[in-house]
Formats: structure tokens, C-alpha cells, sequence
């Protein structure tokens, strides 16, 4: 059982049009059976931030092909 | 990818350490699975932005160099290496001149005014910021671009190996004497006052006089009070008159004319190649009219990559060698220079949020645009897919682009010669005995054509009006005057992928008319060649077919 979980979500380079224009995001996941990993993040995002075009930001599991993802400031391909 | 990214992170990552100086903790990953600390990842960045320009060595020092910005994270970035080189304080700092051109592209994009305004207040901060001289354009200003800007100039043999070395040589003892380069700063430091496009045409009230924009434009750095350019072309001084012409906003016809221009083509291909090709020659505009002799524009490698394919989608496969190459010298004394192009978003996007470069996103008139909208976008989407399965994709078809050689045309080393497309100004490779390419098939099913329709938009000048020293009996006799379709005449002298970008095109009218201009004239040259031909003394270096 997972508390919930509080993160700080930023989109740049033109991905904060698909989120009425808003760069950051402060956000608290709330507690879940599973611990919270990137896939259930970005489900969450899908379902509670994205404003429109889900096919620009979401492809299937993960994010589409162009969309980098940084973890702290580090590459999530480190992970 | 390791995107499921398992909680608490798996250990992998704390026993990861950076390929280069095996100790720091590393923060990106590059190319198919180096990672790189942070400073390693700064030092790599730089030194293959420094590289790309050491080793094709075309930029003198003193140079008078133009920097394309978007806004957008390349050119930011180029920028700000440019910044950083400049002001290093050694031996091995950059020497050339640099200025900022930004062309607003809002008009074509559909933005309100507003909203252009806003951006435009936004990049004149970072502009105030970096500190080089910049010039701000508006795209509406293509509608009042003279013909020449679509001729190819002759440059100044800028010679071998040994007058690069020789002018760096001459550069450094140069630095030794006292500078005057004081007055250097005040004329290419051209600081336009700019007015937003919003603000009513009180334009002139804003035109301050250079001297005064000065005092808080430059901090002037010491890399730029020595900028002795050691070429007497650079020392003419800039005509003030020349930067308070930008300094106009866009009339509201000229923004109409544009989004009616725009509003006119009918696919999202053709108005991205239309859009680039304005671009281009507005920029070019700018080089020539303050004394830019390059124009670097920040194209990555990912960019470069995609845009190498596009243009073999759109059948441009014989120009790939100037539209990705790292130099482009089609337009003659202005050279188009990309130094981003060893550098992929990936790094470009990384290094940006690393160290803070400022860039300002702007939508573009493809943004949020579905895949399948136009060739750049499917072309880019089909890239980017197979690059996230196969990280080696874009480096390979980057290596593959380096290998393309510029072929000269018959023996000529870039000479002016051959005939140049009117839009791209690529040299046309017009063989009208060759039927068998789709190219030769055109070129001479159209010179055989009538124009199928008379004309809606019937000439309102008589064909022969530009007087090109033609005499005044031409029309006299029976025979049609065949170039009376303007429609005819530019397409005749466009590229194989101009031609097929005008097909959706359905009127040339919106076209600003610098185009229609010289595409007349040189039509009109063309057949008073064809005319007195057959008088001309043959040499056979001048043997030129009738054709433009």
C-alpha cells in the first residue's frame, strides 16, 4: 500500500500545449495498492492532466517517440 | 528503455557511472548506451559544436556572421555556444562578428497579434540578454523583397587552406596593435529599434538613431572590440537607413496578404516548403543588406536526418548535398552554414535544461498537427519511431549525408552559368535530350504547351512591359507571344520540387511579387536570347541552351 506521493510534473518545448499552456504542475498521487511507477504516472497524467490530443503525448504505454523524460533532472534511459 | 522503471529503482543505476571520467554520476544517456556526468556532457557538447567549426574551416576571423533563431532549442542553443565561445578569453576562442536575425512568423502560422506581440516581448529579452546585434523580420516583409534577392552573386574567392590559415595568421597580429575598434562597435552594432507588431504605425517616433540605441546594446565584451576584420569589405559603414526599415511594423495589408497567400495552399507539405522558402529568402535579405557574409541556422542532426528523407520524399534527391550539408553555398556570397548538425535534439533538449539556455517555444504552422498531415510530419513521426527501437538511426543517416559531394555541374566549379531555380536557386540540370527522367519529361512537355485555359488572371501588362532592352516590334509579328501565361512562365523555371510543391498551388497571384517579377524577367532574357542567337559569336564557354 502506497501513501500518496507528492511530485512536482514540467512540461517544456511546446508539450505545455496539451495542458492548457501550464508548465508545472504540482501534483499528489494519491495512495494506491501498487507502488507508484512511471507507467502508472503517466496513466494518471493521461487521465487527470492532459487537456486534449492524448495521441500526441501518449503512444500505448509509454510516451511517443520524440517526448524525452527527465527523472530529476537525469535521463530516465539511466534507470 | 527500461521505461516499467521499477520501485525502489533498481540497482543498475547506482553502480552506473559516466563512460568518460569513470567517476561522476551520470545524467543523460547519448548515442546507444553512453552515459555521461555532467561536466563530461558540457565538455562533449562543446567541444564537437567547436569541432564542426574547426574542421570545415570556411568562417575567417573578423567574419560577419548571421545567426537564424527561432526561438526554438537548437538555435537557442547554437546561440548560446556562440555566446560562450566568444567570450572565452584565450587563443582558442571564437573570432568572428556575429548578429541575431528572428523572422516572425506569426502571420503564416494564424496567430493574432496579441499573441505575436507577447512572443515578440519575450524574445527581445533574450536578445537584450545575449547582447549581439539583432534584427527582428516580420515574413510580411517577403512583400517587399526586390528580384534580386533570388540571383546568385558572385562571392570573393575565398581561397585554400593557406588563406585560412594565413588570414587567422594576420587575425592574431592584429589583436597585438591597440585596437581601435571602438568605431567598429558602433555601425555593425545596428540595435534596430524594433516596435512590436502590435503598436499603431507611429512607427517613425520609434526610429532613435543608432548612436543612441548603442549605449544599451552592446556590453562591450572584449572578444568584440577586437574584432578587427581584416577584409576591407567589412569596414563600410552600415547605412542607418537600412536598420530603420525594419523597424516598421507589418501593415495590415501585408499581414491580409500573407494569410491569404497561405490560406491558398492547399496541403500542409506545400506550405511547409512555401513557409522555408520565404524564410530563406528573407533571410538571405538581411545577410546581403548589412553585409553578412554567413548565415548559421541551427539545424540538428536529428532535423538534418529527417530532412534528408523528406527531401528525397519530395523529390529533391539531387539538391540533398546543399539542403543537409554542413555548407550551402546556392545563393553565391552568402554562405548557409549549420553548425548544430552534429548534435542531436536529444543532446540539444538535455543540454538546454542542464545549463539553463533560454528559448522561447513558439507553435509553428505545423504544431499539433496530425501525423499523417503532410510528408515533414509522417517523415518525422517514421524517424523518431524507429530511432526509439534503433538509436543508431539518425547517426546513420547523418553519416550517410556526409558522404553526398556536391557534384559540379560540367566541369564548372560553382559558377553562375548553369541555370538556377527560381525559388530554390539549386542549379537546374536541364539535359531536354534526357526525356527519360520525370524531370525531362516536364521540362519539355512544357515547352511545347499551350496554356490550356485563356488565362482568368489575364496579363494586365502587355508581355513585353519590363522592357528588358527589348525591341518595341517584337510582338509586331503573326506568331503569339508564348510566355503570356505567367502561370507558364515560373513553373518553367522551377526545380523538379518546386514544380511539384507549386502544384498545389492553384493561382501564383498571392505570391509576393518579387517572384512573379523576376520570374518575367528572366523569361523575357531567355527569349531575346533565343532571338538573337543566332547572331551571338559562339565561344564555347557562352553556348547556353535558351531556357533560363
Amino acid at each position: 500500500m502506497a501513501a500518496p506521493l507528492s511530485v512536482e510534473v514540467e512540461f517544456g518545448g511546446g508539450a505545455e500545449l496539451l495542458f492548457d499552456g501550464v508548465k508545472k504542475h504540482q501534483v499528489t498521487l494519491p495512495g494506491q495498492e501498487e507502488p507508484w511507477d512511471i507507467r502508472n504516472l503517466l496513466v494518471w497524467i493521461k487521465k487527470n492532466l492532459l487537456k486534449e490530443r492524448p495521441e500526441l503525448f501518449i503512444q500505448g504505454d509509454s510516451v511517443r517517440p520524440g517526448i524525452l523524460v527527465l527523472i530529476n533532472d537525469a535521463d530516465w534511459e539511466l534507470l | 528503455m527500461c521505461s516499467c522503471s521499477l520501485f525502489p529503482p533498481c540497482l543498475q543505476s547506482r553502480e552506473l557511472k559516466c563512460v568518460k571520467c569513470s567517476e561522476g554520476l551520470p545524467v543523460v544517456v547519448i548515442r546507444a548506451g553512453d552515459a555521461f556526468c555532467r561536466d563530461c556532457f558540457k565538455a562533449f557538447y562543446v567541444h564537437k559544436f567547436r569541432a564542426v567549426l574547426g574542421k570545415n574551416r570556411l568562417i575567417f576571423p573578423g567574419e560577419k556572421v548571421l545567426l537564424a533563431w527561432s526561438g526554438g532549442p537548437s538555435s537557442s542553443s547554437m546561440i548560446w555556444q556562440v555566446l560562450e565561445g566568444l567570450s572565452r578569453d584565450s587563443a582558442k576562442r571564437l573570432r568572428f562578428v556575429p548578429g541575431v536575425v528572428y523572422v516572425d512568423e506569426g502571420a503564416a502560422c494564424g496567430q493574432s497579434l496579441e499573441d505575436r506581440a507577447k512572443t515578440l516581448a519575450e524574445m527581445k529579452l533574450i536578445l537584450q540578454t545575449v547582447g549581439f546585434p539583432w534584427h527582428i523580420v516580420a515574413l510580411e516583409e517577403v512583400f517587399g523583397l526586390p528580384p534580386s534577392v533570388l540571383r546568385y552573386l558572385d562571392q570573393e574567392p575565398s581561397g585554400t587552406k593557406g588563406a585560412y590559415k594565413a588570414a587567422v595568421d594576420s587575425f592574431l597580429q592584429q589583436q597585438h596593435a591597440p585596437a581601435q575598434g571602438e568605431e567598429q562597435l558602433s555601425q555593425p552594432g545596428s540595435q534596430d529599434p524594433q516596435s512590436p507588431a502590435g503598436l499603431p504605425t507611429a512607427a517613425q517616433t520609434e526610429a532613435q538613431p543608432p548612436t543612441a540605441a548603442q549605449t544599451e546594446a552592446q556590453p562591450p565584451t572584449a572578444a568584440q572590440t577586437k574584432a578587427q576584420p581584416p577584409t576591407a569589405a567589412q569596414t563600410e559603414a552600415q547605412p542607418p537607413t537600412a536598420a530603420q526599415t525594419e523597424a516598421q511594423p507589418p501593415t495590415a495589408a501585408h499581414t491580409e496578404a500573407l494569410s491569404r497567400l497561405f490560406d491558398s495552399v492547399k496541403t500542409l507539405t506545400a506550405k511547409e516548403e512555401l513557409l522555408q522558402t520565404l524564410r530563406t529568402h528573407l533571410i538571405l535579405h538581411v545577410a546581403r543588406t548589412h553585409g553578412y557574409s554567413k548565415v548559421m541556422t541551427g539545424d540538428s542532426c536529428t532535423r538534418l536526418a529527417i530532412k534528408l528523407m523528406t527531401s528525397l520524399a519530395l523529390g529533391r534527391g539531387a539538391f540533398l548535398a546543399w539542403d543537409t550539408g554542413f555548407s550551402d553555398e546556392r545563393h553565391g556570397d552568402v554562405v548557409v552554414v549549420r553548425p548544430m548538425r552534429d548534435h542531436t535534439l536529444k543532446e540539444v533538449a538535455f543540454y538546454n535544461r542542464l545549463f539553463a539556455v533560454p528559448s522561447v517555444f513558439t507553435p509553428a504552422i505545423d504544431t499539433k498537427a496530425p501525423e499523417k498531415s503532410s510528408i515533414h510530419r509522417l517523415m518525422e513521426a517514421f524517424m523518431l519511431r524507429l530511432q526509439a527501437q534503433f538509436p543508431s538511426t539518425v547517426s546513420t543517416v547523418y553519416r550517410t549525408s556526409e558522404k553526398l559531394v556536391k557534384a559540379p555541374r560540367d566541369g564548372n566549379a560553382g559558377g553562375p552559368p548553369g541555370p538556377r531555380c527560381l525559388l530554390c536557386m539549386c542549379a537546374l540540370d536541364i539535359d531536354t535530350a534526357d526525356s527519360a527522367t520525370a524531370f525531362g519529361a516536364q521540362t519539355s512537355h512544357l515547352s511545347q504547351m499551350q496554356p490550356p485555359t485563356p488565362p482568368a488572371e489575364a496579363p494586365t501588362t502587355p508581355c513585353c512591359s519590363a522592357g528588358v532592352g527589348r525591341a518595341q516590334g517584337c510582338c509586331r509579328g503573326a506568331e503569339p507571344c508564348g510566355r503570356e501565361d505567367p502561370r507558364a512562365t515560373v513553373i518553367e523555371q522551377l526545380c523538379y520540387g518546386c514544380r511539384v510543391n507549386m502544384k498545389d498551388l492553384p493561382s501564383l497571384d498571392p505570391l509576393p511579387p518579387y517572384i512573379l517579377t523576376e520570374a518575367q524577367l528572366r523569361s523575357q532574357r531567355a527569349s531575346v536570347l533565343q532571338e538573337i542567337q543566332e547572331y551571338l559569336i559562339d565561344s564555347d564557354d557562352e553556348a547556353q541552351t535558351g531556357e533560363s
